[in-house]
């Protein structure tokens, strides 16, 4: 069963009097519990094509249905909503809020979902201990490394038990090891938890563990293909 | 108050303290500007308080019971006649902390042997008039006046330099007995005050008023009874307006009225119902030099935070959400500043400048407003109130551009900025 259905999607950029087209005419299902990677160049439309799935932008063409809900039909407060309960984020950097510890910032979604304190200690304590970090929970995001960082926001992104988790270039600035042992993580959870993870990526190592390798270029699919 | 609410004031606070110097600085505006703001209407409001008790001081009292027309024509004819047993019928009215006094004040000539000059007698009882009119306080030279004294007067220390006289020097009073008929005594001076106000000084002589009275041949007369009250402040007119009424009601004599001071002086009475006014625009105006700089520093921390705003969207945060989160620090700001600001203003009026401020150097034109040349700032609850109530109700507006700013990044965009 499909969880994001992307029908005929276009979006174009403007930059003063230049247009870019960075998606045209895209159409992707993706299953509940891949683990698929968008793959391409630098413009290619990958980090586009991620944002409407998540609700971050809105497609000029064609639409995008979330768990068969309509992401055009839905206003700005709905799909932060949306957002909140059942997609999780992880960006290439600035991934945490700098003035909160590690498991505050994990504790922050929560709260935002207004979940009971008793409950938040607990997951996210559970959460920390499942990412290596329980001894950094009340370290600030400048007192972590890199590798730190993105597993505290691969834990923030899949604390609330999201259907989806998009990742922009979640290893871009990772050396190789902690890279991949993030990804080992991600690969756990997505096993685990049968948590949908799409990348948007161009780093082979991610391509390497996606079961599902979809390229772009120039804002088209080109490629479609299942390990 | 939810826990995403707390969670909210513990980001907007620590963020505050991310850049202190900026930070710093603008609550330093805030404090200086809401300092001025306490400050500058304490010593506005000590200045009033000096002029309404200089005022009522000055022979007028909280309440005055007179015949109505003396006010508009103080002669003889306006007198009160038995004013001991109006004096006894009004004292049973009195609280217990009530003083009442009654004087004899006619239109004179004061002489000398080489000048005449044109004064107002004033009959008093001076062993009453402590703590009730200037006349009460020890006087600048001299002896005050015995009960008994048949001939003793005061004089102002102004007027004795004028005319060139010394104390024990005789002088002759005239003024218009009870038949409008002229009447001269001589008197002896026993001694010279001092006021606040050097036209009091060259305006009033004293004497005894069972003298004044004997002398114009109307024994148990007077043309005022005046009342004071022990009060705090002289704002405090409402047990002032209960009495007025109470007196008014009981009072048998129909050509008698009770009046208080702010009747009495109906000037002084405007300019302080106006003065609230005033300190309202002080208020604002000073708050508009200060809301640019808090609405610039805002707006310079949110345009740092784009991309932090951006993920805040991306989690799901609504765009509510975010201006809370900016008018929280706002706030936070706000009330750092009301008070740090509220203290200081405490200790600089209570302290500092507790013991009066000289404004000896401003000497003539002060004191043709009747100003005190001390001014003791008088710091009121109300006006604190009305210095942060202006400061957190406009901070708010001023803090909601940049926080309408912030909400109108798109996660989008802010991820372009990295």
């Amino acid at each position: 069963m499909a969880i994001i259905r992307v029908d005929s999607v276009s979006k174009v950029y403007h930059q003063g009097r230049v247009s870019f087209k960075a998606l045209d005419n895209v159409a992707l299902s993706i299953e509940k519990g891949e683990f698929v990677a968008l793959a391409g160049p630098s413009g290619s439309g990958k980090t586009t094509l991620l944002n409407l799935i998540g609700g971050l932008d809105t497609p000029d063409e064609g639409e995008v249905y979330f768990d068969h809900k309509n992401l055009s039909e839905m206003n700005d407060s709905q799909r932060a909503d949306l957002r909140l309960h059942h997609i999780g984020f992880v960006f290439q950097a600035y991934n945490l809020i700098p003035v909160l510890t590690a498991a505050e910032n994990i504790d922050y979604i929560l709260l935002l979902q207004k979940v009971e304190k008793s409950v938040r200690s607990l997951k996210v304590n559970a959460i920390l201990q499942e990412v290596g970090l329980a001894e950094k929970a009340t370290n600030r995001p400048d007192e972590l490394s890199g590798g730190q960082q993105q597993r505290v926001a691969v834990a923030r992104a899949i604390i609330t038990d999201p259907q989806v988790v998009l990742a922009d270039e979640p290893t871009a600035n990772l050396d190789s090891k902690t890279g991949r042992k993030l990804l080992e993580m991600m690969k756990q959870m997505n096993r685990s938890k049968q948590v949908t993870f799409i990348f948007a990526t161009h780093d082979p190592m991610v391509m390497e563990f996606a079961d599902r390798l979809v390229s772009l270029q120039d804002g088209r699919i080109v490629s479609d293909t299942r390990k | 108050m939810t826990t995403a609410d707390w969670m909210s004031i513990q980001i907007g606070w620590r963020n505050l303290w991310r850049n202190p110097r900026r930070t710093l600085i603008i609550l330093t505006a805030i404090v200086i500007g809401i300092i001025s703001m306490i400050v500058m209407s304490a010593f506005g409001r000590g200045m009033m308080e000096g002029m309404v008790r200089n005022s009522i001081d000055n022979l007028v009292g909280h309440i005055k019971i007179q015949n109505p027309l003396y006010r508009i024509d103080p002669a003889v004819d306006n007198r009160i006649d038995t004013v001991s047993e109006v004096a006894d019928q009004i004292s049973g009215l009195l609280p217990e902390d009530g003083r009442l006094v009654k004087r004899l004040r006619l239109d004179g000539v004061l002489s000398t042997s080489r000048d005449h000059v044109g004064v107002m007698v004033v009959g008093v009882q001076p062993e009453l008039e402590t703590g009730v009119s200037f006349i009460g306080r020890p006087l600048y030279k001299g002896t005050a006046l015995d009960p008994d004294d048949t001939n003793g007067l005061l004089i102002g220390q102004a007027l004795l330099e004028r005319l060139g006289l010394e104390i024990g020097k005789k002088v002759v009073l005239m003024s218009q007995d009870s038949a409008s008929e002229g009447r001269a005594k001589a008197f002896r001076i026993r001694g010279s005050y001092r006021t606040e106000l050097r036209d009091t000084e060259k305006r009033y002589v004293f004497v005894n008023l069972h003298t004044f009275q004997d002398m114009i041949g109307a024994p148990d007369t007077a043309t005022e009874i005046a009342v004071n009250l022990d009060l705090a402040t002289t704002y405090q007119t409402g047990r002032i307006e209960e009495l007025v009424n109470r007196i008014n009601e009981q009072l048998d004599n129909e050509n008698l009225a009770a009046n208080g001071w702010r009747e009495l002086l109906p000037a002084i009475a405007a300019y302080i119902d106006m003065f609230d006014v005033y300190m309202l625009i002080w208020f604002v105006v000073v708050f508009i030099a200060m809301g640019f700089g808090l609405a610039n520093t805002v707006l310079m921390a949110v345009y740092e935070r784009m991309r932090e705003f951006g993920l805040q969207r991306a989690l799901g945060v609504r765009a509510t959400g975010i201006i809370k989160s900016v008018i929280i620090e706002v706030v936070l700001l706000l009330l750092i500043g009301m008070a740090v600001a509220d203290f200081s203003s405490l200790f600089l009026v209570e302290v500092v400048f507790g013991s009066g401020i000289d404004l000896g150097s401003f000497g003539a034109g002060i004191e043709m407003w009747g100003i005190s040349r001390v001014v003791y700032p008088v710091i009121s609850l109300k006006d604190i109130f009305m210095a942060n109530g202006v400061v957190i109700l406009l901070g708010l507006l001023v803090g909601l551009y940049p926080a309408l700013h912030a909400a109108r990044f798109t996660p989008v965009e802010t991820m372009r900025h990295l």
